[in-house]
């Protein structure tokens, strides 16, 4: 009798026991889990940001030395040409010469197109409209594609940072339809909807998955996109369509 | 009470199973999500005990011994696949000879009119196996911290449902062999195990509706 009631006592006592210690493992790691997963989140989102930084000012610094340096000893070369061009009046050298002014000129433009793309310099001083309405000047003529575009009334409310990002976003998803969906015409809208920035970009060439695309290897430029929106807390949302892609980037205006 | 509660817990093991064919709809290739074996199991079980038991189509003190070997594998087989294991390897090896080990020595032990011992030393290692597995599983959650919402994931419930089986019925094996032959009222402990079956079924159920189905 006194043995059946150790054993009684052992029994209930071990058995509440573990289930005791069990549950408790079980209710800690739910606990700080979700602590630790926050903590990483953050220390991801501290990460990306300098990482894009560092390549906004990496991007800036080589914008520049090509402006600056490159374009302008391209120009000063050109001027000597024009010297030599005006002092040697022989008809094959004329012709030679006037080759060379032509070379220099379309490599000036080149370095010119690169530096721009690299960092819009309207970006310092001009509102993200109005670079985009030079850039799509620009991809209209580059190009030979039909762009249009239609903008919002009044100036966006973003900081510097926020417009480069947006920008980098949206000539990302230019070069893609142009150079891998072979794409032929571009409608582009900025709306103001329901205290959220709308930016609409709908094309005519090859769909894709936006989603899908950004895990394949082939996806980097994509995968830039999805980290550039992620770091301005923006949304991007594909919608199916017939012919053709249909983008949407909402990004909420602040204050 | 009792009837009820171990009529609730025996047909639980169905959910589970329907659950997944139900979340699987027209989509082919059956079986894919690495706890399909122990869902089958449970499921094989629930019928066994309903029909089985009353045909006598095998004995229930052989079933108990069989059913410790597909359990095992199953929850092997889950483990192995989820992934976490550093040195797979010397995982498997350690887990099978431990197991074929002690589930040879079951049978020295195993009599018919009193299973519990046996039924206890085969449990010896599936209750290691689902210890340091879960163990294991947990230190690579915090190591890792890519699950943003442990209670949207499945395996969450599979492997703390199991873990929280094996603990809470730790102690019914292992005394159930001297409680059959003292004076106490067996059920009253069996009753454990009654709600450690509903409990877990309960989570796979979960787990399972939870899933990502390939």
């Amino acid at each position: 009798m006194e043995n059946e009631n150790d054993l009684k006592w052992v029994f209930w006592l071990g058995t509440l026991f573990m289930a005791f210690m069990a549950l408790s493992i079980v209710l800690l790691a739910v606990f700080y889990q979700r602590r630790f997963y926050i903590v990483k989140q953050h220390e991801a989102e501290v990460g990306l940001k300098a990482t894009l930084e560092a390549e906004k000012t990496e991007r800036n610094r080589v914008a520049a030395d090509l402006h600056d340096g490159i374009s302008g000893d391209i120009s000063a070369i050109l001027n000597l040409v024009g010297v030599l061009e005006l002092k040697n009046r022989q008809i094959e050298n004329v012709q030679l010469l006037c080759e060379i002014k032509t070379a220099l000129g379309i490599t000036i433009d080149e370095v010119q197109r690169v530096s721009y793309n690299l960092m819009p310099p309207l970006l310092e001083t001009e509102d993200l409209q109005a670079v985009l309405k030079d850039f799509f000047n620009r991809v209209e003529k580059t190009y030979k594609v039909r762009v249009e575009a239609r903008y919002f009334s009044e100036g966006l409310l973003l900081t510097t940072s926020e417009s480069y990002e947006l920008y980098r976003c949206i000539q990302e998803l230019t070069e893609n339809v142009l150079k891998h969906g072979k794409a032929s015409s571009i409608k582009f809208s900025v709306d103001c909807i329901e205290g959220e920035y709308v930016f609409r970009f709908l094309d005519d060439g090859c769909s894709y998955d936006f989603f899908k695309a950004s895990k394949t290897a082939k996806g980097m430029g994509i995968r830039n996109i999805k980290a550039r929106l992620s770091n301005l807390k923006a949304i991007l949302v594909q919608l199916p369509s017939d012919s053709g892609n249909c983008i949407f980037i909402r990004k909420k205006i602040k204050g | 009470m009792y009837k009820v509660l171990y009529l609730i817990a025996l047909y639980s093991g169905i959910i589970p199973i329907c659950l997944y064919l139900l979340r699987k709809g027209t989509k082919l290739n059956l079986g894919k999500e690495i706890v399909f074996p122990f869902i089958t199991l449970t499921f094989i079980a629930t019928i066994y005990e309903q029909i089985g038991v009353i045909y006598s189509i095998i004995g229930s003190s052989y079933w108990f011994q069989i059913y410790a070997v597909l359990e095992f594998t199953a929850l092997f087989y889950y483990y192995r696949e989820l992934n976490f294991i550093k040195k797979k390897q010397e995982f498997e090896i350690f887990f099978a000879v431990f197991f074929v080990f002690f589930y040879l020595i079951s049978w020295m032990f195993f009599r018919t009119e009193n299973i519990f011992l046996s039924l206890f030393i085969s449990q010896i290692p599936i209750v290691l196996l689902v210890i340091v597995s879960s163990f294991s599983w947990f230190k690579k959650l915090f190591l890792n911290k890519e699950i943003k919402d442990l209670w949207k994931n499945a395996d969450f419930y599979f492997v703390s449902g199991y873990l929280i089986y094996c603990a809470s019925t730790f102690f019914l094996f292992s005394l159930s062999g001297f409680l059959v032959e003292t004076s106490l009222y067996f059920y009253d402990y069996w009753l454990v195990n009654v709600l450690a079956t509903l409990f877990l079924r309960i989570m796979l159920s979960i787990g399972v509706w939870r899933m990502k189905m390939t």
